[in-house]
């Protein structure tokens, strides 16, 4: 709380500084020493008036002062500073919005294999076998077969290139068994996320069938899986 | 005897780091620690210290931080930086040369010691 | 850290940051990255492009690859950048047609492109269902595309020869 005449000199000095946002730390520094001085000349013995006046001159002179300082505080720096941190802060913000809500929800994601309740399932085979479209890896891991003929595919995919999104893989292949019955009829439901959980269902799977196929072929992409169904893990 | 140098002027770099390397300190305490040590040889314009201690931290020789004592004021304190230290030798160095080289001339061989 | 470093440091922080954003929401630099994306993300291709042709927020991408024929679209995102649109997957050309050829439209974009498989088809016209005709004659590479924005349906397409005789019909 300098004196008025205090004041008068830093705003004297601060005219000087072009970058805005230093002003309020330099002010605070300069009036510090004002006051350590003052009190200093207090402590002397002199009266307020004086011990104020004499404070201020023996800072030295405003201008040089300020023009000495501001060559420290160079405007074109200062402002490219305070915008390119603003724009990571941005970037920051929206960064996590996006990137990091997906990132999130892929963490909380439902086990699709759980949604089936045990009492239905005649048969739970655990497959181990992948197969690659393009840039996406495809893994088939379970093959479910209820009691009302529904047969679950489960299988996981993910993309090994790192750039864009793309379109999330739809069609697996054409389901058939061995025994020559293609089943067209049936749904799909996925979970997307970096790696993408999902589920092909087909409708009044034979009991009987031995094997099951997948194949795919199109567009001069080809693969054929094929999963035993009989000599597999079994789990009732 | 007074010597007003203006804190701009040369040789106030190695003062000031030298301070430092002793105690983080503040600006008004760098002041008042020259004017004692000196014997009041050293008495500046207060406020032209503060653009050199801008300037140290500008160049990496120290870094701040606040403070703040009982009495609730607010201080920055200036604290060296390995940078710091050893631009403070070369400057020690450099000014040992420099008042060897002096003596050498204004006292003839006799004195080639400071 | 001076003020020179901490903005080199903010700007390399700042690329970091845009790349990361902008390969997560979608956005590519060109819209034949876009293309290109699209159809490798849908599994075909890479086709090979032969025209292409702006409409109002984005392009056509006319293109061939091996028996197939497609027209894919891509849209204008955030003034530079681009994203995926739709379609991707091309029609199987059938050769034994003088011209084969699809139709399909997105809001108020109609388009209809295809393929002259015999070459005296030397141009085409569609006729819409308010009895407007657009017509082609400077094929690319042999494919073509005619594209309108109006509230008008498909109607039919003609294969005429260069006397201007219909060689080919078709209403589907």
């Amino acid at each position: 709380m300098p004196s008025p005449k205090g004041e008068e000199f830093l705003d004297d000095v601060l005219s000087f500084i072009k970058f805005p946002f230093d002003r309020a730390t330099i002010r605070l520094e300069l009036e510090s020493h004002l006051q350590d001085k003052f009190e200093d000349y207090i402590e002397q013995g002199y009266d307020e008036e004086t011990a104020g006046q004499l404070s201020i001159s023996n800072m030295g002179d405003a201008k040089v002062i300020g023009t000495e300082l501001n060559r420290e505080h160079n405007p074109y720096f200062g402002w490219l500073w305070v915008l390119t941190r603003y724009a990571v802060i941005l970037l920051i913000v929206v960064n996590v919005f996006f990137v990091g809500v997906s990132v999130v929800m892929s963490l909380f994601r439902s086990n699709l294999i759980n949604e089936i309740p045990k009492s239905n399932i005649v048969y739970n085979i655990k497959v181990d076998k992948k197969v690659r479209l393009d840039d996406t890896v495809i893994q088939f891991t379970n093959v479910i077969l209820e009691k009302d003929g529904q047969l679950d595919i489960f299988y996981d995919y993910y993309n090994t290139k790192l750039w864009g999104t793309g379109w999330s893989l739809g069609n697996i292949g054409t389901i058939s068994d061995d025994l020559g019955n293609v089943y067209h009829s049936g749904s799909g439901s996925g979970q997307g996320g970096m790696i993408s959980h999902n589920r092909r269902t087909v409708d009044h799977f034979s009991s009987e069938a031995n094997t099951l196929i997948i194949s795919y072929d199109d567009f001069n992409r080809k693969y054929r899986v094929e999963i035993q169904l009989k000599a597999g893990d079994r789990n009732e | 005897m007074k010597i007003d140098k203006g804190l701009l002027g040369g040789g106030t770099l190695l003062l000031v780091l030298s301070l430092l390397e002793e105690a983080d300190r503040y600006g008004y305490e760098i002041i008042k620690e020259l004017e004692t040590r000196s014997d009041k040889t050293f008495q500046y314009k207060e406020g032209t210290l503060y653009p050199v201690l801008h300037k140290l931290e500008n160049n990496g020789y120290v870094t701040s931080y606040m403070v703040k004592a009982e009495s609730g004021k607010k201080r920055k304190y200036y604290q060296i930086t390995a940078k710091g230290k050893k631009q403070l030798i070369e400057e020690k160095e450099k000014w040992q040369t420099f008042s060897v080289a002096v003596n050498k001339v204004i006292g003839g061989g006799a004195h080639a010691f400071a | 850290m001076s003020r020179p470093k901490k903005i080199i440091r903010n700007l390399i922080i700042l690329a970091i940051l845009l790349l990361l954003f902008l390969n997560r929401s979608g956005l590519y630099f060109s819209p034949l990255s876009a293309h290109e994306h699209s159809e490798r993300s849908i599994h075909y291709g890479p086709s090979n492009v032969v025209h292409v042709e702006n409409f109002d927020g984005g392009k056509y991408i006319l293109s061939k690859y091996d028996k197939w024929v497609s027209c894919n679209t891509v849209n204008r995102s955030l003034f530079f950048f681009w994203r995926l649109g739709d379609q991707p997957i091309g029609f199987e050309n059938d050769k034994t047609k003088p011209l084969d050829f699809t139709w399909s439209r997105t809001y108020q974009n109609h388009k209809a492109y295809g393929i002259i498989n015999d070459n005296r088809v030397k141009k085409i016209g569609i006729t819409l269902s308010d009895g407007e005709v657009l017509t082609q004659t400077n094929f690319y590479d042999g494919l073509f595309l005619v594209t309108w924005t109006n509230n008008q349906e498909f109607k039919n397409i003609k294969g005429y020869d260069s006397n201007g005789q219909v060689i080919f019909e078709s209403e589907h």
